[in-house]
């Protein structure tokens, strides 16, 4: 499969690449371990492709102002490698172990990882294999063939998202017109056609990710699911927080977020059944199923959605007995 | 059996160098002055009528050179398997029909592959969408869709080179819908048998289709030289002489005319053999423009169209006795073969030929049955059909021995063949290590602590067990190799052999052979191969047959060129020719040190005694030597093989019963492949055949809905990883095959077979759970588990 025609830049700085973005039909590459398959697909044809390559700027991890600040080009691979990540958040670093295979953590960035489009066995397919079939709904088609309905429900399948949300992380969009900082929950719009606020024809370029440093204390990790050791995308996983006292039962604060089950990463309610609750085996269990029962997958790859959500359970009760310290 | 040299080492191998430098040529490398670029349209749907084909706008586009369609290429037929019973069903572009999604429709030449591929998105063609049947059992019923019509016309390949003669029609045998093949087989009484049972059961099993995933794509370049009226094709194959028979009589060129070349193959695993349309196009192509022509399939078209393994029901009736004796099997497997037959005449004979050596079972019957679908086209895959029935016969073995509470393993030793047993068809085991085989394994997985013991925890362990048999090369085109040595003036030697160096070794082995046939050291041997104008006549690389087919005639022609060293010096030093031999490129008298001549002094003798005979040996053997007839696909008889390899294998796994999650810990595989001739080599067979065996098993599916293919690419069609990997104990049983070139026969299929039965049963010894269809998957586990759970409160 070759790629499709489309003029290409590469700008050395931020300021020089935002004017770029309103020529039309543009998409920005940062990686390209997404975008690069879904050009060859024919998924998208963009007149333009913006590489943020060059922009040096973009790729940095430091503390300031209270916040520990990544910059959207930061790979993976630094991430997990990086002494202050590992130090001061260690579940950020494992998620992006956890993140397809070392190759690609080479190449893939933070950034790319946060604007991942949502993925679905009827959309992820070549141009041919598409042919064979009613256009579905995220390509432009009348309905989804999972659901049948006028919707999509291709699901999000990032593995940086959930514990970055669990810590209420914020991003930095750069635009023409200005720069604005939003909260990553506001940045997700759970619609899977259109994932994210920068998805489609985006106005902005995602340059920062904002950790607030007082989510340090916080028990924390990302665990997943997974058909294989590597390469493969959740099949579901779990972004989990928990403040615990320092007697460390005691639960003041927490955050379950799910990915590879919905049209986003879903921060669910569930997680407040723990706060003000001291963290014993029954309470997890309890807390697991109401969070289980909170997510709807729908089967949009090979594992069934029945599946998806048991295992999901058993992930979020493994997560809350390691970070409770509780023995199995 | 120590004093041997150069065999049974674990000497590195001669391609090592040149691959790990990068230097290798595979046929994806192959580069040729002014060379086009071809790329196939394909049908986007199952099944459909073609009313019309439009190439203008596509001819069109600068950088087109030819395009080609049915219309050029129509009353050509072909196919893998080309008999007078199974007639050729496949065309290289399609005709009037399309069969599966993916069937070939047009190809296009140009002079990039970006041109050529946007030549394909002009190419306007109607369909009239007709319906379309996607299992064989439905495919089977009266009122199913008919995929093919009357056979075609014209008489069929081995006709033709005069191996076969008109038979009995498979249609009048069986009356279902959509046959492609059938084959019946009994033995004994099967009815008698079953009376004579204390305790009988029926299960089915099925398997899914698997892919290759060779890491080189499938490629194919033409060069066609009109003066010469020759094509020259270097392909990425298994077997050029089988190639080159079929290119010869579909392109209706004498066989002459063409030269197939192999140049490195990346990969090939069975799928590489059968007959291609985008070989036939990259051959009619360059007969169209005058220009090479090279077609690189993408990976999406090798998982869609290069077939898969067959996607097998297994129905399976056995009965034993209360002392844990077989009497009774009868066995009924249907094949799904896709939009055309592709190796279904020859696996539902081989579910049959690779299964029936393991267990003496006086009352047996089997039926076989291929059957069309609108699927993809399914073809040979290492093991050939071995996995899916091994998976059937030992996966009810196991539930036949909990439910009367034997040990498997015992109830194995009890059943199985031994060495000098005649099979029922007339071969004789001359060497048989089963029974090492399966003590071997199981000890090596403490079977009989492991047993029935999951632990008490979450997390449970079992262990399971099964085996499988396999030939070493069979009576197929073109039945026979030859081999031939070349001294040298420096008393070093070249080998000349058609054999194809496809990853399994052959280059070494064979030129181990000959070194230690010849007396020389493997360095002091070149190796020519894999090019049908240089080289003799071979086998191929496919039904496991290079190391005791090919490597006889190795040894034949080595022992040839010491036969004619020999006797110049026989002359010179005045001895019998009974008292020399040779080593370290001399030859020496026994029992005289005082008289020894250096090879290069024998080859100089002869250029000056025997009129310039420059020392060159040759020889061959036959697929079968004790046959000249082919075995019978449809009624499974005549000689079958010279020899069958066994192996067992055993595995332990670790099941989380929460998750359905599970490990496999570890794997014992035991491979009698009679003596290996390089001991790393053999390793790598086995161990390359227990990851295959285990992503078969665990993880690999080509998913299929309305025969739409869900795993076209390594993200979703998941081969297992490094992550993956058990321990592996590789157990080399040694028996010594008589027929084999030092005791030599098959490695690198059959230890593949028993590994999704192993796998299942011990998955079954942890949990309790039995999967009855491949892959085995924490999915399939956690339901049965909540069923079980359910059941039993
Ligand atoms: C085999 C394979 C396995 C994978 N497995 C996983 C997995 O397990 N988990 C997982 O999370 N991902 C996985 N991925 C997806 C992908 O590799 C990662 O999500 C990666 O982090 C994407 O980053 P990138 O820089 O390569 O993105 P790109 O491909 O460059 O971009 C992805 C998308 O984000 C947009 N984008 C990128 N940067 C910006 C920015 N700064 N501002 C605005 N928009 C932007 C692009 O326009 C594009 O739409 C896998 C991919 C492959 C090929």
């Amino acid at each position: 499969m070759r790629l499709p025609e489309f003029d290409f830049y590469e700008p050395p700085t931020l300021q020089e690449a935002l004017p770029l973005l309103t020529s039309g039909n543009a998409r920005i590459i940062a990686g390209g371990t997404d975008l690069i398959v879904a050009l060859k697909r024919r998924l998208e044809t963009p007149a333009v492709i913006l590489s943020l390559h060059k922009i040096k700027e973009l790729d940095y991890i430091v503390q300031d102002e209270g916040y520990l600040k990544i910059g959207a080009m930061t790979t993976l691979k630094k991430i997990k490698t990086s002494p202050t990540v590992n130090r001061l958040f260690p579940a950020l670093a494992q998620a992006a172990r956890e993140v397809a295979s070392p190759i690609l953590q080479g190449q893939a960035t933070i950034g790319g990882n946060l604007c991942l489009n949502t993925r679905c066995r009827y959309y992820n397919q070549s141009e041919f294999w598409r042919q064979s079939q009613q256009t579905c709904y995220k390509a432009g088609g009348e309905k989804c063939l999972v659901t049948h309905k006028q919707d999509c429900s291709a699901s999000f399948s990032g593995d940086m998202a959930p514990i970055l949300l669990a810590w209420e992380a914020d991003i930095t969009i750069a635009a023409p017109e200005g720069t604005k900082q939003m909260s990553l929950r506001e940045f997700f719009t759970y619609n899977s056609k259109i994932p994210n606020q920068l998805a489609a024809n985006p106005k902005g370029i995602l340059t920062e990710v904002r950790i607030p440093l007082e989510k340090k204390e916080w028990s924390s990790l990302y665990t997943k699911a997974r058909l294989r050791g590597s390469i493969d995308f959740p099949l579901a996983g779990a972004g989990l927080a928990v403040d615990l006292d320092p007697s460390g039962r005691l639960c003041r604060g927490a955050a379950i977020v799910a990915t590879g089950v919905g049209p986003g990463p879903l921060v669910l309610e569930a997680a407040g059944d723990l706060v003000g609750q001291e963290i014993t085996g029954e309470l997890i269990k309890s807390v697991a199923q109401k969070a289980a029962a909170e997510i709807h997958p729908v089967r949009t790859g090979r594992i069934g959605p029945r599946y998806q959500r048991a295992r999901f359970k058993t992930l979020v009760i493994d997560g809350l007995t390691n970070l409770a310290e509780l023995e199995d | 059996m120590n004093d041997h040299r150069v065999v049974g080492k674990g000497l590195p191998r001669i391609d090592g160098p040149e691959k790990a430098t990068g230097k290798a040529v595979f046929t994806v490398d192959v580069e040729l002055k002014g060379m086009l670029h071809g790329k196939i349209l394909r049908s986007p749907y199952p099944h459909a009528r073609i009313i019309s084909i439009d190439t203008s706008e596509a001819e069109k586009l600068p950088g087109v050179k030819a395009i080609m369609t049915g219309k050029d290429t129509s009353g050509v037929r072909y196919a893998f398997v080309d008999t007078p019973r199974y007639p050729a069903d496949e065309t290289p572009l399609a005709v009037d029909k399309v069969r599966y999604i993916g069937d070939e429709v047009a190809a296009v030449a140009a002079i990039s592959e970006e041109i050529a591929e946007e030549a394909l998105r002009l190419i306007k063609v109607e369909y009239e969408i007709l319906p379309a049947v996607f299992t064989p059992e439905e495919a089977m019923k009266p009122e199913a869709p008919v995929i093919h019509d009357a056979p075609m016309e014209g008489t069929s390949a081995w006709e033709e080179w005069g191996a076969a003669t008109k038979t009995r029609s498979y249609e009048k045998e069986s009356p279902h819908n959509n046959l492609n093949a059938y084959t019946s087989y009994s033995i004994g009484n099967i009815e008698k048998g079953f009376a004579s049972a204390d305790y009988i059961r029926e299960d089915r099993f099925t398997t899914k289709g698997t892919a290759h995933c060779a890491m080189e794509p499938h490629a194919a370049v033409a060069s066609y030289d009109p003066i010469e009226d020759k094509l020259d094709m270097w392909l990425s194959t298994m077997g050029i002489f089988l190639k080159r028979f079929n290119l010869s009589k579909a392109l209706r060129l004498p066989i002459s005319k063409v030269r197939v070349r192999h140049s490195y193959c990346g990969g090939a695993f069975g799928g590489k053999i059968d007959a291609f349309p985008y070989e036939y196009c990259a051959a009619y192509l360059s007969m169209k423009t005058g220009k090479p022509v090279r077609i690189e399939l993408t990976r999406e078209e090798c998982f869609m169209t290069t077939r898969q393994r067959h996607p097998i029901i297994v129905d399976i009736k056995t009965g034993i006795t209360k002392d844990g004796k077989i009497v009774a099997q009868d066995v009924k497997v249907i094949a799904d073969s896709g939009g055309y037959r592709g190796s279904g005449a020859i696996v539902v004979f081989l579910c049959h030929g690779f299964s029936f050596p393991v267990y003496d079972i006086p009352n047996y019957r089997y039926e076989g049955f291929g059957v069309y679908t609108n699927n993809p086209i399914r073809g040979p895959q290492r093991g050939h059909g071995a996995p899916q029935v091994r998976f059937a016969i030992d996966s009810q073995l196991d539930l036949i021995a909990r439910e009367n509470g034997l040990d498997p393993v015992e109830l194995m030793l009890k059943n199985v063949r031994h060495k000098g047993d005649r099979l029922p068809n007339g071969d004789v085991l001359q060497s048989c290590g089963l029974t090492e085989c399966i003590t071997g394994a199981a000890n090596a997985v403490n079977w009989q602590q492991n047993r029935n013991n999951p632990g008490a925890g979450r997390k449970k362990r079992g262990v399971g067990i099964s085996a499988s048999a396999m030939f070493s090369g069979a009576m197929y085109y073109p039945f026979a190799s030859a081999a031939m040595v070349k001294m040298h003036d420096d008393g070093t030697a070249t080998l000349y052999t058609g054999s194809q160096e496809i990853g399994q070794g052959c280059y070494t082995t064979l030129a181990q052979v000959l070194a230690e046939e010849l007396g020389i050291g493997l360095e002091d041997v070149r190796v020519v191969a894999g090019d049908t104008e240089l080289t003799p006549i071979d086998i191929g690389s496919f039904l496991s047959g290079g190391a005791l087919v090919t490597g006889n005639a190795v040894k034949l022609a080595a022992a040839d060129a010491k036969k004619q060293l020999f006797e110049v010096a026989a002359e010179s030093f005045n001895v019998p020719i009974e008292d020399l031999e040779a080593r370290d490129k001399r030859i020496f008298v026994r029992n005289d040190e005082s008289k020894t001549m250096p090879f290069a002094k024998a080859v100089q003798l002869s250029v000056f005694r025997r009129n310039g005979n420059p020392v060159i040996g040759t020889g061959s053997y036959k697929g079968n030597p004790e046959t000249d007839r082919y075995p019978s696909l449809a009624k499974a008889k005549g000689l079958f093989t010279p020899a069958y390899g066994f192996s067992v294998q055993a595995a332990e796994v670790e099941v989380d019963t929460e998750t359905g999650e599970f490990r496999l810990v570890r794997v014992a595989n035991f491979h009698d492949c009679g003596f290996p001739l390089n001991k790393t080599i053999v390793e790598g067979q086995v161990e390359g055949c227990t990851s295959m065996g285990q992503g078969q098993a665990m993880l690999e599916e080509i998913v299929l809905e309305n025969g739409q293919l869900f795993s076209s690419n390594f993200l979703d069609y998941k081969l297992p990883l490094a992550t993956e990997t058990p321990e592996i104990i590789d157990g080399l049983v040694s028996t010594i095959e008589p027929n084999g070139p030092f005791g030599a026969k098959e490695v690198g299929e059959g230890a593949l077979a028993g590994m999704l039965a192993a796998i299942a049963n011990a998955v079954h010894d942890a949990t309790g759970v039995r999967v009855r269809e491949t892959p085995v998957t924490p999915e399939k586990i956690l339901a049965d588990l909540e069923k079980l759970a359910k059941s039993s409160s």
